[in-house]
């Protein structure tokens, strides 16, 4: 392998590290909601633990379960990726033909009223 | 001249082709695929010149999303958007640095590619998508398929060396 | 290649050190509490005294002011009609009696007796009250002014009717809790009871202090309030506390001209300068039909923000330098 390589993978890999670092930090100190966002409208997770969502092609489900990961259970997109990703607990799901993006933010609202 | 249309137009189809075949690919995030159509991108770029990997990269994802049925809907943004950036990356670097190899241009191609994408998705959704942890991961698949990408180039850079 | 390896370890260092800052992170804590969950989070210094202290106060009105406590004030006030003057009793009394005139009578809690015969205290009824009984049981036991005097040592009630500080008895605690927490040298902090907030000094980043209103009953977000310090929203609605009649819910906040749940909005949220004030006018004017309920806010020139039943978000002119609509397309 060619030094220029060596040294420009090394570079990248460091400042995968401290990126990782820095999503464990933040991780470790903030409080994670889950959000659903459908065509620009922002859903919160209901106390039924499932929700539909209309996205570009039609309905999504979004289901929780008791270890409060999430998962889209049904999309009408063709591919289907997003369903088989499976349930995940803090990364993002996200479905691009149907428009649907379950993200784990950290949390941007002190609180929530209206709940 | 026409020899390079020619060339073009062959590596615009077998781009899009690639594609093509790689897009049902299941995959661990939706933004995460090999990229082996970034192959005939950079091959473009270091036979024929910058303009040509662009060229291939905004044809071959037309192409490809007619194909698939996926023109101008948000996958086929992301798509082009990822390929464009990922060409004048590499275009870029090709121009300033005299001593870059293809490996540095292809990972950095990949990873300028897959960090576009998410920043297409930041700005469709307008969603606050947490990039640490994707910058992280995107590293750990660019190297290995960027470095792939590369081998592939050079291979074919060699065998039609004298083409 | 040298160089490049002393950059790194130096940028590398230097990282490490920056990160290095765990103080400032604040401390939450939650309980079950005056029949919801109560929240208090605060930030250094004195967080944990401090919210210890917060919910001691909670637990303190909560013992006073409780409906459902058998040894509280107020339900020796409602069984016996009669109960010593004390001073939680004075002041929740004298703020309710301020806000039942300037809400025209659209906040009172000597509502309770209405409340009572729909059947949120138990024991609901298989038919809806009947509308002579509901209009009998105002004209005789509702009107805070009515049946509520006082005289030096002893409040008095009507016989027969029910007073329920549900409505305000948050909002003063939180009033109460808030003054505790700076008293133990806490000045950065979040109280939220039920969707009752009060925020309190600057966070360590500087950032504004963000409320999200969501719609309560889809459960999508309707907006951002943006909050100066010391200032308080609240959010009523009908959605969470109702009796199903037949199949059909009725909410418990009524409208005290008719004696029927409100059903103009789905929920009103009202900024404020007091905890007391925001719970207290969301409240009333979530009572109120529509214009009325608009005119109101513009009248006391409260910041709100409506959400219609028919799916409308209205603001008052004053809402709009608080709150940040998410528009959708």
């Amino acid at each position: 392998m060619q030094k220029n390589n060596l040294i420009f993978i090394i570079t990248l890999l460091t400042i995968s590290a401290v990126a990782y670092y820095f999503h464990f930090k933040s991780q470790n100190s903030a409080q994670y909601e889950v959000r659903v966002l459908a065509l620009n409208k922002t859903f919160f997770r209901p106390s039924s633990n499932r929700l539909v969502v209309k996205g570009y092609l039609g309905e999504s489900v979004i289901t929780w379960n008791n270890n409060d990961e999430v998962r889209i259970e049904k999309s009408p997109c063709p591919n289907q990726n997003c369903v088989r990703m499976g349930s995940c607990k803090n990364i993002p799901l996200i479905c691009v033909p149907n428009g649907i993006i379950i993200n784990p933010t950290v949390q941007n609202f002190d609180a929530v009223t209206g709940q | 001249m026409l020899k390079k249309y020619t060339t073009l137009a062959m590596l615009v189809a077998s781009a899009a082709a690639l594609q093509i075949i790689e897009s049902p690919l299941p995959r661990f995030l939706p933004w995460l695929k090999p990229g082996l159509a970034n192959a005939l991108s950079l091959y473009a770029l270091v036979k024929l010149s910058a303009a040509g990997g662009v060229i291939v990269a905004i044809f071959r994802t037309f192409l490809a999303s007619l194909l698939l049925g996926t023109l101008f809907s948000p996958v086929f943004i992301m798509s082009f958007v990822g390929a464009l950036s990922s060409a004048l990356l590499m275009g870029l670097l090709y121009k300033a640095f005299s001593k870059v190899t293809n490996e540095i241009l292809s990972i950095s191609g990949a990873l300028i590619n897959n960090l576009s994408q998410l920043a297409v998705i930041q700005i469709m959704f307008a969603e606050n998508i947490n990039f640490m942890f994707h910058i992280a991961i995107m590293i750990w698949v660019s190297i290995p398929s960027g470095y792939i990408v590369a081998k592939i180039v050079n291979e074919l850079l060699r065998r039609t060396a004298d083409a | 290649m040298k160089k490049i390896i002393i950059t790194t370890l130096i940028l590398l260092t230097s990282l490490v050190l920056y990160l290095h800052d765990y103080n400032n992170k604040p401390i939450s804590e939650s309980r079950l509490m005056m029949d919801t969950v109560i929240t208090v989070k605060a930030w250094p210094p004195n967080a944990q005294s401090a919210i210890n202290e917060a919910f001691k106060v909670f637990h303190e009105i909560e013992e006073a002011l409780s409906f459902h406590i058998e040894s509280s004030e107020l339900s020796a006030l409602n069984t016996n009609f009669q109960a010593t003057r004390t001073i939680h009793l004075d002041n929740i009394t004298d703020l309710s009696l301020k806000y039942y005139k300037i809400t025209e009578g659209y906040f009172d809690p000597s509502f309770a007796i209405v409340n009572k015969l729909y059947g949120f205290y138990g024991n609901i009824p298989s038919q809806l009250p009947d509308k002579e009984l509901i209009k009998d049981t105002i004209n005789e036991f509702a009107g805070l002014t009515k049946v509520l005097s006082f005289d030096k040592d002893y409040a008095h009630l009507k016989h027969g009717a029910k007073i329920d500080f549900g409505g305000i008895a948050g909002g003063y605690a939180i009033n109460l809790a808030a003054r505790a927490m700076v008293n133990a040298g806490c000045h950065t902090f979040l109280i939220d009871d039920a969707g009752d907030i009060k925020v309190m000094g600057t966070k360590p980043d500087k950032s504004e202090w963000t409320i999200a209103v969501l719609n309560p009953i889809e459960k999508s977000f309707l907006a951002t309030a943006k909050l100066p310090s010391a200032m308080c929203i609240s959010t009523s609605g009908n959605y969470e506390r109702f009796v199903e009649i037949n199949g059909i819910k009725y909410g418990h906040i009524m409208n005290p001209l008719t004696g029927f749940p409100a059903e103009d909005f789905v929920s009103v949220s009202v900024i404020a300068e007091t905890p007391e004030e925001a719970d207290i006018l969301s409240t009333a004017l979530f009572a109120m039909p529509k214009e009325s309920a608009y005119k109101k806010a513009e009248e006391l020139s409260l910041a709100a923000l409506f959400l219609t039943a028919d799916k409308k978000v209205v603001l008052s002119k004053k809402g709009n330098d608080f709150f940040l609509l998410n528009t959708t397309k």
